[in-house]
């Protein structure tokens, strides 16, 4: 059980590493990129606000929780 | 077994609810990111730009004035007498070389600094003038783009933001009477007040115009200003006085959609090129 616990509480470090915000900027894999990056893609940088990512991932998140329970709840009538 | 199975439920719950708060965690941490870029932005322009209230009411003036019945010929007007520039962008740039104008326009919140990264193209994406991490970022162009507007055409990009900064508000362009009742905004350089008047504002798609287009070749141009004038979006709206030709020299003020993948474009040629001190 604590293996399952400490894998999963790692992945979630690595998760939130990679989000830009909580990236450190001084970190060494930001410095090390010396070639300026230009931007050839053929889409225009996304300059969206939107949250439908991190609005669907609660709704998941809180939709598993609750269907969990509720088999933890019959599991121990 | 039993047992197994309920450790097994515990630990999704456990799981489910941490990552939950983490989004939950995330939403307020990006709301109050957005909301002090905002007051990052109405410092700088309190600091660098406090001039530029005296330029809004000329600038509304000119509004009240324009005649938009009439057909222009749209080669820049060359002003030679200097006008006093409302902008402190030598202080600015000295804070960050990479600030090299201010773009306004009357009665929206576009009131900001314009950089341009030379070492990454869409570095003030997700960054502020302070080079800090920021989900409003800054108004920026790319390297495609020469910093002296003179380009055939000069993309600038900015946020969409859910509080209405950054370029949130090109959507009042949406707006056929806002449309009409606002035909100009302004660029500010080092030396220059470059005025545009806004050739229309519509739904694009997500192509990346100044890859897409090769701008030297008079043909592409033409199709581009042709596109200008008439474009293919049902939401859209044109200013018919306004003649283009392959000496005009446009500015095209993009943002993201509310909904889907689409990006919103409003167009501005130069009209009145005004040398400044």
């Amino acid at each position: 059980m604590k293996k399952i616990f400490a894998a999963l509480a790692a992945t979630a470090i690595m998760a939130f590493s990679v989000v830009p915000a909580f990236a450190s900027v001084d970190s060494p894999v930001a410095t090390t990129a010396t070639s300026p990056k230009k931007d050839n893609p053929k889409d225009s940088p996304k300059t969206g606000s939107s949250d439908i990512a991190v609005y669907s991932v609660i709704a998941l998140s809180l939709t598993a929780c609750g269907a969990a329970s509720v088999a933890l709840a019959k599991s121990r009538k | 077994m039993q047992k197994s199975k309920k450790g097994v439920l515990i630990a999704v719950i456990v799981i489910c609810a941490l990552v939950a708060l983490g989004a939950c965690g995330f939403l307020v941490y990006k709301t109050i990111n957005s909301d002090a870029g905002e007051q990052t932005y109405d410092n700088i322009a309190s600091s660098f730009a406090s001039n530029l209230d005296a330029e809004k009411t000329t600038a509304a003036q000119e509004e009240t004035t324009a005649a938009p019945a009439e057909t222009k010929v749209t080669k820049p007007e060359v002003d030679t007498d200097t006008t006093e520039n409302p902008v402190n962008l030598a202080e600015l740039s000295a804070m960050n070389p990479d600030i090299y104008a201010w773009i306004y326009i009357p009665d929206t919140n576009v009131n900001y600094p314009v950089a341009q990264s030379d070492e990454d193209d869409n570095f003030y994406l997700e960054h502020d003038v302070y080079k800090n991490y920021s989900f409003p970022g800054t108004i920026y162009s790319q390297a495609c783009n020469s910093l002296s507007f003179n380009d055939r055409v000069t993309v600038l990009y900015g946020h969409n933001m859910l509080n209405g900064s950054m370029f949130a508000t090109l959507h009042n362009f949406s707006d056929e009477t806002f449309f009409n009742e606002h035909p100009y905004f302004y660029i500010y350089t080092a030396d220059r007040k470059l005025t545009y008047e806004v050739v229309s504002a519509f739904e694009y798609d997500s192509r990346h115009i100044m890859n897409s287009f090769d701008f030297k070749d008079d043909a592409v141009f033409q199709e581009w200003l042709d596109e200008a004038k008439s474009p293919r979006s049902v939401n859209s709206n044109v200013r018919d006085s306004v003649n283009l030709s392959l000496d005009s020299k446009l500015v095209v003020l993009s943002t993201c959609l509310n909904y889907g993948d689409g990006r919103y474009l409003v167009q501005g040629v130069l009209v009145n090129d005004e040398k400044t001190e």
